[in-house]
């Protein structure tokens, strides 16, 4: 039986101790996380800097540990948004049709065939950069997926008898919509927004990286990339450290998905 | 005369299907082609029919799942279609449909209790006097409160199927549109739940609308019945009438075609073929080219419904 | 050789169960039946009475978490201890199936025509043109209109009854001794079910092929089986002939059942109720399985399983009650 919830396991397990990270950063890290140390420039992992330090002098460790909140509270946000308006409107596209439905899709469809980066780039050029924009864009580039998902549930189950059964008993089409067919057709929406949550991590790096998103002094892992691109060679451990955590993140996102996948499949 | 509660007037529903090409025209499916009858309160009236005879949309139509292309639904002499939002609220409870085989009728996700409670909900009921309305309720189909918190998927065929039942009565209709409703059930369970039906018909007052391909349940226990092919009404009758004299040939062939030959008088009949597509049903008679009596005028006119006996009604070129 | 007398398929104290976490499930608990040549032969019982599970053990189709015990010998092998290649090589040769719902047990990506060419390819060594013929005979035999059209076509594009035939051209392209049809009608119209219960009888007149045939239809076992063996809860409960389970039924559950089923004198009355449910398959007594439901049961109903009685030639009852009138 086991075998089967691996994935769930590991999913679970990975985003856990990057979840506990994340908790003890609010109250603690082992060093201040915007403090200069000119001394300490690219040292490399030490007893005293389990992560060595960047070109500042800051310790990474500390650095990436706050990073996890900001990872973590865009997700958190974008996914929200990207679901909440996204099951909206795949709802009333997928139950209501007709031309209200076709309207709804051909723009799903437009915003779907830019790639999302793009989107989000084109938005928050417009918009300005910073933490609250890039939320913003992430979210709303993440509508499209959660709108098609939901939308294709709805427009399954609205032909099931019950859905009918619902409708001859005098049962409202807003309540049918939210408390009928919602509850049967989650389950590929919340695999979409434990994907979703990676997607938007490994999205806010991109643009992070690019610099157009978190701005400095908050640690962003994208914008830590970016900036320890030039000093590789130097000091190694100052790039590979975001890399592997938001690798780690988006993992463990992706097998929580899967796992969640699996034992619906099974039931 | 008993009231007449439920009159159906050529009825009838075509659905049109998706354009294919831009040069023809898109093909319709002629689901039901102008069927008439009237069922008096307190009856039990059957409509009989294999697979693609329509007899399914006749009950979607009349209870307003769908919306039929021509023809008059009138509930206790008022036109369904006219009617103000109070009258049309008055008829959706009062004229209620069981579904196929509840096992999709059912939300999956929903406790029995929840699914009872639904549409009491909507209607405006106080909590408490939901609750213990539904509890009550659990009586008259032969079920026990520990049913409550279970799902559907929990239950057994009999189990879901007197659930449906209930859900359609817990709103008190005086009309019971039953379609299918014992066809997936194992035979004591089938018999079961025909005697309670029966049951709740006489406690309730009940007005039965049964839909089956079922000859033999049908015959049990409907009062009159109407034989159905390709949308139209082949034939009516009462029941006993229509098994002593079977007067169309496809009913004829129908009842011959009953295993185990408890209706069979003469040779059995066998039909050639299978039915055709509601999209192209065959010019005149619908069923002259399966017809073992037909004669040259079946392909060319279609035949009127006539009244051979008192209340036997049949559309055949032969009478 | 076989004489004409030896049974064709000879059933003999047949177990099967399932291994599950919470521990063996016995599905089937001790049945023996037989099938000579040229019969067609029913089960009847209602759902989860062991019926298809029956079938499959003699297909070899069983889960791997399945077990069986006893003996299930046709034509004087013992199926149960064939390897599975063995296995693969008798079914569809010798022993062929037809399933309730033929949308599922065709291949719907499949030409319905190359469906039945396919068993032939395994089966035989004929070569391609060989084959095509042979095919096209079939479903010419088998009341297809235009074979040749139909050949090519998808069992999607075809009505129920249609793809029931080719289910069953698949099941005797290979001249099979013996046929398993599991529900075979139960999906179709009354007309369609006249027609496929019709062919299936012209099978068994002209090839001399026996059948068995499984079914919850007290009706459609009546039309057409000559023997038939009544199973509940896993057990063989009656066996007779269909004339006699029909007018002496000698089990108080085929009594029940025929007096369930609506017919021509039940009109107005109320339907006769087998009370209480089909056991679970996990329930396990030490007594009669049907003694909970039963009108005619006392004490040693409930202590003691009774034995199959012989009440009549070719007529046994698993009751202690046989013999006497119900």
């Amino acid at each position: 039986m086991n075998k089967r919830r691996i994935n769930l396991w590991i999913g679970t397990v990975l985003i856990s101790i990057l979840m506990l990270m994340m908790v003890v950063s609010l109250f603690y890290t082992p060093f201040p996380v915007t403090e200069i140390n000119r001394l300490e420039r690219f040292e490399p992992p030490s007893a005293r800097h389990l992560l060595g330090t960047d070109n500042f002098g800051r310790d990474v460790l500390s650095r990436i540990m706050k990073g996890s909140q900001t990872a973590f509270f865009v997700g958190l946000v974008a996914v929200s948004i990207g679901s909440v308006f996204g099951v909206l409107i795949g709802a009333i596209s997928g139950y209501f049709g007709g031309i209200v439905d076709e309207i709804i899709m051909r723009i799903v469809d437009a915003m779907m065939a830019f790639p999302s980066i793009l989107l989000a780039l084109m938005f928050v050029s417009v918009f300005g950069v910073g933490l609250r924009n890039t939320i913003i864009a992430i979210g709303i580039m993440s509508i499209p997926s959660f709108a098609r998902i939901t939308r294709s549930g709805f427009v399954q189950h609205k032909e099931l008898d019950y859905v009918k059964n619902a409708k001859i008993k005098g049962i409202s089409n807003l309540r049918i919509m939210f408390r009928h067919i919602l509850p049967n057709v989650l389950s590929p929406i919340v695999v979409a927004a434990s994907m979703g949550f990676a997607n938007a991590v490994l999205a806010e790096a991109a643009l992070s990286y690019l610099g157009l998103g978190i701005q400095p002094p908050n640690p962003s892992w994208g914008r830590m990339l970016s900036e320890s691109q030039v000093f590789i060679t130097v000091s190694p451990w100052y790039a590979i450290a975001p890399g592997i955590f938001i690798t780690l993140l988006v993992l463990g996102f992706n097998f929580l998905g899967d796992g969640i996948r699996d034992i619906r499949e099974n039931r | 005369m008993k009231e007449r509660i439920l009159e159906i007037q050529d009825l009838t529903k075509h659905f049109r299907l998706r354009r294919t090409s831009l040069l023809r025209r898109p093909g319709s499916i002629k689901a039901l082609n102008g069927i008439s009858f009237s069922i008096s309160r307190g009856e039990s009236f059957g409509i009989v029919g294999e697979s693609g005879c329509g007899k399914s949309t006749a009950g979607y139509s009349i209870v307003g799942l769908l919306k039929p292309t021509a023809g008059k639904v009138l509930f206790k002499g008022e036109e369904v279609n006219s009617m103000d939002a109070n009258s049309l609220r008055e008829f959706r409870k009062n004229v209620q449909l069981v579904f196929q085989d509840t096992s999709g009728s059912l939300n999956p996700r929903g406790t029995v209790e929840w699914i009872l409670s639904e549409p009491l909900r909507a209607m405006g009921m106080a909590k408490k006097q939901i609750r213990n309305l539904v509890v009550d309720s659990l009586e008259l189909v032969g079920l026990g409160k520990d049913l409550l918190g279970r799902f559907p998927h929990e239950l057994s065929g009999g189990q879901k199927q007197r659930i449906g039942i209930l859900n359609a009565l817990i709103l008190d209709p005086e009309v019971i549109i039953a379609d299918e409703p014992v066809s997936s059930l194992d035979v004591s369970i089938q018999a079961q739940i025909l005697n309670l039906m029966n049951d709740l018909q006489d406690r309730l007052s009940l007005t039965y609308l049964f839909i089956s391909h079922d000859l033999n349940v049908v015959h049990y226990f409907c009062d009159r019945i109407a034989v159905m092919y390709l949308g139209e009404i082949v034939e009516l009758s009462e029941s006993e009438e229509l098994y002593r004299s079977p007067l169309h040939p496809y009913t004829q062939s129908l009842l011959s075609a009953i295993p185990g030959g408890s209706y069979r008088k003469t040779e059995r009949i066998i039909l050639e073929g299978d039915a055709p597509s509601p999209m192209n049903p065959p010019s005149g008679c619908f069923f002259h080219p399966r017809c073992f009596k037909r004669m040259e005028i079946c392909s060319r006119v279609k035949p009127k419904i006539i009244e051979v006996s008192k209340d036997h009604f049949v559309s055949c070129h032969l009478y | 050789m076989n004489c004409e007398n030896e049974p064709l398929l000879e059933i003999k104290d047949l177990k099967i169960g399932f291994k599950t976490p919470e521990g063996p499930l016995h599905a089937v608990k001790g049945i023996s039946l037989e099938v000579k040549k040229r019969e067609i032969v029913g089960i009847v019982g209602e759902s989860g009475c062991g019926k298809t599970v029956t079938a499959l053990s003699i297909m070899r189709l069983l889960p791997d978490n399945s077990f069986a015990t006893g003996s299930i010998n046709f034509s004087g092998i013992d199926l149960l201890s064939l390897t599975e290649d063995e296995a693969r090589g008798t079914r569809g040769r010798d022993i062929s199936m037809i399933f309730q719902d033929s949308l599922s047990s065709l291949n719907p990506l499949m030409k319905v025509g190359r469906q039945i060419d396919e068993n032939l390819m395994m089966h035989t060594s004929l070569d391609k043109a060989e084959r095509f013929s042979r095919v096209l005979e079939i479903m010419k035999g088998i009341g297809l209109p235009d074979p040749e059209r139909t050949y090519g076509k998808y069992p999607h594009e075809l009505s129920g009854g249609m793809r029931q035939r080719i289910a069953i051209a698949i099941a005797i392209v290979c001249n099979p001794d013996l046929i398993i049809a599991d529900e075979p009608t139960t999906a179709l119209d009354v007309t369609v079910q006249a027609q496929i219960l019709e062919l299936l009888r012209k099978i068994n007149r002209e090839s001399n092929r026996s059948i068995i045939f499984i079914s919850h239809n007290l009706g459609v076992i009546r039309e057409i089986c000559s023997k038939v063996y009544v199973m509940y809860a896993g057990h063989i409960v009656e066996r007779a002939s269909a004339e006699a389970l029909f007018t002496n039924p000698g089990h108080p559950y085929t009594l029940g059942l025929i007096k369930a089923l609506p017919k021509l004198e039940s009109k107005g009355k109320e339907l006769f109720d087998i009370r209480g449910r089909v056991p679970s398959i996990a329930d396990l007594t030490q007594g009669c399985p049907f003694e909970p439901r039963c009108d005619y049961s006392f004490e040693r109903c409930r202590k003691e399983f009774p034995d199959l009685k012989k009440i009549d030639s070719d007529h046994e009852v698993r009751c202690f009650l046989a013999g006497g009138k119900l």
